[in-house]
């Protein structure tokens, strides 16, 4: 038997460089740069050098790879290792004189997290999370897609905006990585049909959707996780006899769509039984008002943050080996009844927010590193990357969908957020309609160029989920006004053609916050 | 910034190391080190501090001339410091001498200096053995530096220095809100005190005016050199050269940012403080060691802001931060847990067996304090006040230069009796060093109480040596009986010494705690050991044949079987076996049970007689037993003691107030010995018993318990069972071979008389456990050839008592012939014989 795994691993965090610290903007960054992408790419780098195959799918949204380019970030990510390595030591010398050595254990731990975090990003890394995937595609070991350029939610964008997501998504990836890329990564898995042309236009061969978006049937509705998940009408798709366990052509196109596979996305995603709820893990939600620092485990998912007991790293670990062994269990259990089913080689799909592991779940980092030794090991199961998969036989007709609660649109369009759709539509007719304007002079395409950042930031998805679930509600209204309001002041300008010195000293520091798309 | 970095290896290998250990740590790391260096001192900005052992440097000097010779042009390049040291790297803070201190730096000085040119002017430092110190040793350490014309600059843990954190108001060390209900609200120290990040420095300090400077070590420096592991669980990446300078040099720029809120321009300095043996020897990787350090010797010479240095050249460059006293008490943070926070005080006195050395040692201070007190008086001061001569002698063996001035006397006065002075003063320094001391009793390491054995071969033969020396001043009422608290435990020990033969008698368990004997030749003739010592001394080597003069027969390991527990996560107290320890079991319903605790007891001491030369000890113990189904027992236990030059006679009598029919009574004595075979070369020891027949008797059953096996795959051990014809007893024969090509046996022979007809007979290791699940079970296991022998001869009770006679003697290098025996039990399988 041979089951084929493809893992997914889809990157964003919002551009938030020099957009506040915290307790909204840049700290969002450095947490996932510190919790995930480090680990993760130290323990592929690991395993690569341990001469182990990790074929695994990762995209990263340009805004992020940006943000990681910066050496301003870079800079900035050091010193908040070192401020939070302080922070433990302190936490650690405070627990030492209250004469509580469990908590000053796991403050201990933290500061060697952060100072061995720093080591592997400075030394190991050199600084260059960038170069670091570079060797690793290069390798074989990972395949690194794109997304829309500032990870807007695709389905409801108009068609010129669409085309800008993707477009400028492909050209920042193909600046970075010096590659074309060979498949798209749809934003929360949002689809419409129409879309895959826009795609086959730019030279895509793949994208990825929710299981139900291919086999029908009820969606698995999971969204990001921290969200609150409103109240929303699920719709049931017409079964359409199709299966995931196989790549399919969307019908008339030229081009590949995998599904998600539902049961292994439950295994980790849901709120009822995936891993991450586990009693031993660590408590997601519950901070120490001292210094932040997580010192608690999940204990009981239903209980309240007040019955949380203390975490223990070494049982947390030890129960990491246990799911990870169950979870390639699971695999192989799917993958046999897809055989049982008539598939003779079928194709899982497991597609994950990259964030998921390490900062959302804390020992998802090791997880992952144990499950891919699993699967190195495996003479059942092999992890595949989306472009060693043969060309897809089979037609499909893929439904509008996307991979939130509800199964469609409702998260990112509801009574909360419509008002900003108004806004993102109009502005982007303000933009389109200056855009045919040729600009003779240096400051008029300089103000288009940024004309065209600030557009493209407020059509990033995360303000509309962070609206929507009532998330840091405040922090996404003030970015979401600040870019329309920018942008509005670009294309007055630029209408008016009065580029005085005010303008231009504004300008300056404008560019300056909303640095980037150099290539722009 | 610009970070120092002083590195600092230290080279050691114990006197009386087998001689295969050394060889391997010479072949794995010693050779590769000078590979390395030579490729390191052409690295522009390195440079190293090396603290070469005393014993290791003997060693060296004796036996690996080419390596000297190699060094010592390496030591050209001017990239090389060396610290110096203590000659025989002891824990000399636990003798009882003043003058102990400057003797062991001053010939550790002569040494290196032989060997190196270096003299004590040009040390970059000096190193305390394991880095434990007090006060006093600082103190004497500086006196003593500054005699030698050696700058008193230290490396001593980072922890001796500061406390990681404070007591809060409230916390449950508030000892106000403890006792008097309410939180202490000036509970924060008022004293200013520097934060870890700060002791990257020199630091001043001194104590009763002696002013000398410490350099803090940092123990998560040494525990990442060379780790080709990742650091802890979590940790994600192996450690390589460059996570390693990355750590040292974060380090060293917080250090510097620290400093400069100090308003001080001070250039930072870290101390890696590592054994060099961790350099191939632990890993058994020396090519794979040597890359790893010259990258990590490259990655610093390439680094503007990093630069090896010495630790006194620092010093005269940058000077010191301030003066900032050490809290010595709280030294070398890896002793915390295992030594029960009691330092090596609290391991040597919470240790019998190690109690047992510092004892012995004492004994041998009080023989040598006689002799120097002896020459003293010779000295002619017959133009002072007869209480101004007393002052002035008191004070002279108060000096810590008594030594020097002993020497001096001699030299213009006795001549003659100078090398031995020196070599009787030298051995006791010796068996001070810290390997037996530290090694044998650290959870890590094992048992290897061979070290101590062989010390004390020497030492006892010393001790006879100086006996004769204070014979010729007209002292002689050393040797003899007496009954004192030898041990230090406030009880009385019966300790009889004489020429050939050294023993101590416990009141806790009746037994022999310590038993040493001489060869009858070294014994009689004096001149004989006197020339013995010095000639092994002039070289030290070939160790285990100081056994075919010397040898301590009883001088047992901890057994775990004797351990008393007083709660389980602590608290226990674990002594050795010794010898004659004597149980009484009694057998019913196919049970067999020791009652009424007759082997661990205290006895009494009934009577201690000298008649012709020979001391008789009677000891007894009575104890009344409720059995159940019976009306109480009484039974009694009595052992005699007969201690002769060159022979001992125990008589055990027990006897119960009737007779209980329905029960089985036995008597069994342990008739122990930690002879031990050894092969300091191939590690093919060999131990074996032979029996001597009985004209009459019933058969005997031996059960032989842990015979070794020495495979190719490590130890294994089996258990025999095999019926003789009578026996009257057993002679022991442990074979000793060492490293100059020698090889003899030496022999122990037990014999036994009793009315009662002898059944059965045990045969097991001496011990087979010590500190049991406190240390890796494959080292808490001992056996013939690490413990010795114990026989238990079960002697039933036959009319309500039993009785049994043991005549022991013993022979050095004599001849092992098992032809000569009608069976013979081989201890170890493959031993040929």
């Amino acid at each position: 038997m041979n089951a084929r795994i493809i893992m997914v691993l889809h990157s964003h965090i919002p551009y938030v460089k020099r957009q506040g610290r915290w307790p909204f903007g840049e700290v969002w960054l450095f947490e996932a740069m510190a919790e995930t992408y480090v680990p993760l790419i130290i323990n592929l780098l690991k395993l690569d050098e341990e001469g182990k195959q990790t074929p695994l799918t990762m995209s990263f949204s340009p805004v992020l790879l940006e943000q990681l380019n910066s050496k301003y970030i870079k800079q900035e990510f050091v010193n908040y290792l070192k401020e939070r390595e302080s922070m433990a030591r302190s936490d650690e010398r405070y627990y030492l004189s209250q004469s509580d050595l469990e908590f000053a254990g796991i403050a201990a731990y933290y500061a060697s997290f952060y100072r061995d975090i720093r080591r592997d990003f400075e030394i190991d890394l050199q600084r260059d999370i960038i170069e670091a995937l570079r060797y690793l595609q290069g390798r074989g070991q990972l395949e690194i897609i794109t997304t829309a350029a500032t990870h807007a939610y695709l389905p409801l964008l108009d068609r010129s905006d669409l085309e800008n997501q993707v477009y400028w998504g492909k050209r920042l990836y193909e600046q970075v990585f010096s590659t074309e890329p060979q498949g798209f990564w749809l934003p929360e898995c949002g689809y419409f049909q129409g879309i895959e042309d826009v795609l086959i236009a730019n030279g895509f061969k793949y994208f990825f959707v929710d299981s139900h978006a291919i086999e029908g049937g009820k969606p698995l509705g999971v969204m990001s996780p921290g969200g609150s998940e409103p109240e929303t009408e699920v719709e049931t798709f017409a079964s359409t006899g199709l299966s995931t366990y196989r790549p399919y052509r969307v019908e008339n196109r030229d081009i590949t769509v995998f599904g998600r596979n539902s049961m292994v996305s439950q295994q980790v995603w849901s709120s009822e039984y995936g891993y991450p709820g586990d009693e031993d893990y660590r408590e997601f939600h519950k901070v120490s008002p001292r210094s932040g620092f997580k010192y608690w485990r999940v204990t009981n998912r239903n209980h309240p943050l007040d019955k949380k007991q203390v975490y223990n790293p070494d049982k947390a670990l030890l129960k990491v080996k246990q799911h990870a062994a169950h979870f390639v269990g699971t695999l192989k259990n799917t993958g046999q009844n897809a055989i049982e089913m008539g598939f003779s080689s079928p194709l899982i799909v497991a597609c994950y927010d990259t964030e998921l592991f390490g900062h959302w779940w804390w020992e998802g980092v090791n997880w992952l590193s144990e499950v891919i030794n699993h699967l190195h090991n495996s003479t059942e199961l092999e992890l595949v990357l989306p472009s060693q998969v043969g060309p897809a036989t089979y037609e499909a007709k893929v439904f509008e969908s996307s991979w939130g609660r509800g199964g469609k649109h409702y998260v990112w369009e509801n009574e909360e957020t419509a008002w900003m759709w108004d806004i993102i539509r109009k502005a982007g007719r303000e933009y389109q309609n200056l855009k045919g304007l040729e600009q003779e002079t240096l400051m008029g395409q300089k103000a288009m160029s940024q004309a065209l950042k600030e557009l493209m930031l407020i059509q990033s998805s995360d303000w509309l989920f962070m609206v929507s679930n009532n998330l840091t509600r405040d922090y996404a209204m003030k970015r979401f006004f600040e870019h329309y309001t920018k942008l509005l002041r670009l294309t007055n300008t630029v209408q008016n053609q009065q580029f005085d010195d005010n303008f231009r000293e504004w300008l300056r520091r404008i560019q300056y916050e909303d640095d980037f798309f150099s290539c722009l | 910034m610009k970070g120092h970095i002083a590195f600092c290896p230290h080279f050691h290998q114990p006197h009386f190391q087998l001689f295969r250990t050394r060889e391997e740590a010479f072949k794995n790391s010693y050779r590769p080190w000078l590979q390395l260096l030579s490729q390191a001192v052409n690295l522009d900005d390195f440079y190293i501090n090396i603290h070469f052992s005393g014993p290791f440097l003997y060693w060296l000097r004796d036996t690996k001339a080419e390596f000297l010779d190699q060094f010592n042009t390496l030591l050209e390049s001017k990239k090389i410091g060396l610290l110096g040291g203590l000659a025989d790297e002891p824990f000399i803070q636990l003798s009882s001498r003043p003058d102990d201190v400057l003797y062991q730096m001053q010939k550790y000085d002569e040494l290196l200096t032989r060997v190196t040119g270096v003299t004590a002017a040009d040390w970059q430092g000096i190193h305390l053995v394991e880095r434990e110190c007090g006060e006093m040793l600082l103190y004497q350490a500086t006196q003593a530096a500054r005699r030698l014309k050696a700058e008193p600059i230290f490396y001593l843990d980072a922890e001796t220095f500061y406390v990681a954190h404070f007591s809060y108001p409230g916390a449950s060390d508030d000892y106000c809100l403890k006792h008097f209900g309410f939180k202490d609200p000036v509970a924060k120290t008022t004293i200013s005190h520097l934060p870890q990040s700060l002791l990257f420095f020199a630091l001043r300090d001194e104590i009763n005016g002696q002013e000398f400077v410490c350099f803090p070590v940092h123990s998560q420096f040494r525990y990442q050199l060379l780790k080709k592991d990742s650091f802890t669980s979590e940790d994600r990446v192996i450690i390589k050269p460059k996570h390693y300078y990355f750590y040292i040099k974060d380090a060293l720029e917080q250090a510097y940012e620290q400093v400069r809120k100090l308003g001080k321009p001070l250039e930072p300095l870290l101390v890696i403080f590592e054994d060099a043996e961790k350099f191939g020897q632990w890993s058994k990787d020396p090519q794979g060691d040597r890359e790893w350090l010259m990258e990590f010797f490259t990655l610093v010479d390439r680094d503007p802001d990093l630069k090896f240095t010495g630790l006194k050249d620092y010093l005269h460059e940058q000077g010191f931060l301030d003066t900032y006293p050490v809290s010595s008490s709280h030294s070398y943070p890896e002793w915390e847990n295992w030594t029960a926070r009691r330092g090596i005080r609290g391991v040597t006195f919470g240790d019998e067996r190690l109690r047992k050395v510092i004892c012995r040692l004492r004994d041998a201070e009080a023989l040598q304090n006689e002799f120097e007190t002896a020459v003293l008086q010779k000295l002619e001061m017959t133009t002072l006040a007869p209480e101004l001569a007393q002052v002035l002698h008191d004070s002279l063996l108060a000096s810590s230069q008594r030594y020097q001035l002993v020497e001096k006397i001699l030299e213009s006065h006795y001549p003659d009796w100078l090398e031995l002075y020196r070599v009787v003063n030298r051995v006791r320094h010796l068996v001070y060093q810290e390997d037996p001391k530290w090694a044998s009793r650290h959870p890590s390491y094992g048992s290897s109480p061979f070290y101590d054995m062989q010390g004390l071969a020497y030492l006892e033969l010393a001790m006879r040596v100086l006996t004769r020396l204070l014979q010729e001043l007209n002292i002689s009422d050393w040797w003899g009986t007496k009954v004192k608290d030898w041990d230090m435990d406030g009880q009385d020990e019966i300790v009889i010494e004489n020429r050939q033969h050294s023993l101590i008698l416990d009141q806790e368990g009746g037994c022999i705690t310590y038993q040493h004997v001489i060869e009858p030749q070294a014994a009689q003739n004096s001149e004989q050991a006197s020339q013995l010592l010095l000639q092994d001394f002039k070289r030290l080597r070939a160790y285990n044949h100081i056994y075919s003069s010397s040898y301590p027969l009883v001088m047992t390991e901890s057994d775990s079987d004797l351990k008393r527990q007083f709660y389980p996560e602590g608290g226990r107290v674990e002594v050795p076996r010794n010898s004659m320890r004597c149980a009484i079991w009694i057998a019913a319903l196919n049970q067999e049970v020791a009652v009424g605790e007759f082997d661990t007891c205290k006895y009494s001491i009934d009577s201690v007689e000298v008649r012709d030369g020979k001391t008789l000890v009677k000891m007894s113990k009575q104890t009344v037993l409720d059995l159940i189904g019976h009306d109480p027992l009484t039974i009694s236990l009595v052992k005699e003691f007969l201690v002769d030059e060159n022979s001992l006679q125990v008589q055990f009598h027990a006897y119960t107030d009737r007779v209980i029919d329905a029960l089985k009574f036995y008597m069994v004595p342990e008739l122990v010995t930690s002879a031990s075979p050894s092969d300091e070369v191939s590690f093919q020891p060999c131990a074996w018993l032979g029996t001597i027949p009985a004209q009459e008797g019933d058969a005997v059953n031996v059960q032989l318990r842990d015979v070794v096996s020495l495979g190719r795959d490590g130890l294994s051990y089996f258990d025999e069972d095999q019926v003789i014809e009578a026996i009257a007893g057993l002679d022991y024969y442990y074979r000793l071979d060492s490293a100059d090509g020698s090889s003899h046996y030496n022999m122990i022979r037990y014999q036994l008389e009793g009315d009662h007809s002898l059944q059965r007979l045990e045969i097991r290791p001496a011990v087979s456990h010590y500190y049991r699940d406190y240390v890796f079970p494959e080292q808490s296991r001992l056996s013939y050839h690490t413990s010795g022998l114990m026989i238990r001869p079960w002697i039933p009770f036959v009319g309500g008592q039993a009785s049994l006679t043991v005549n022991i003697t013993w022979g050095f290098d004599i001849e092992g012939n098992q032809e000569l025996y009608r069976e013979v039990f081989p201890l170890i399988r493959e031993c040929t014989g």
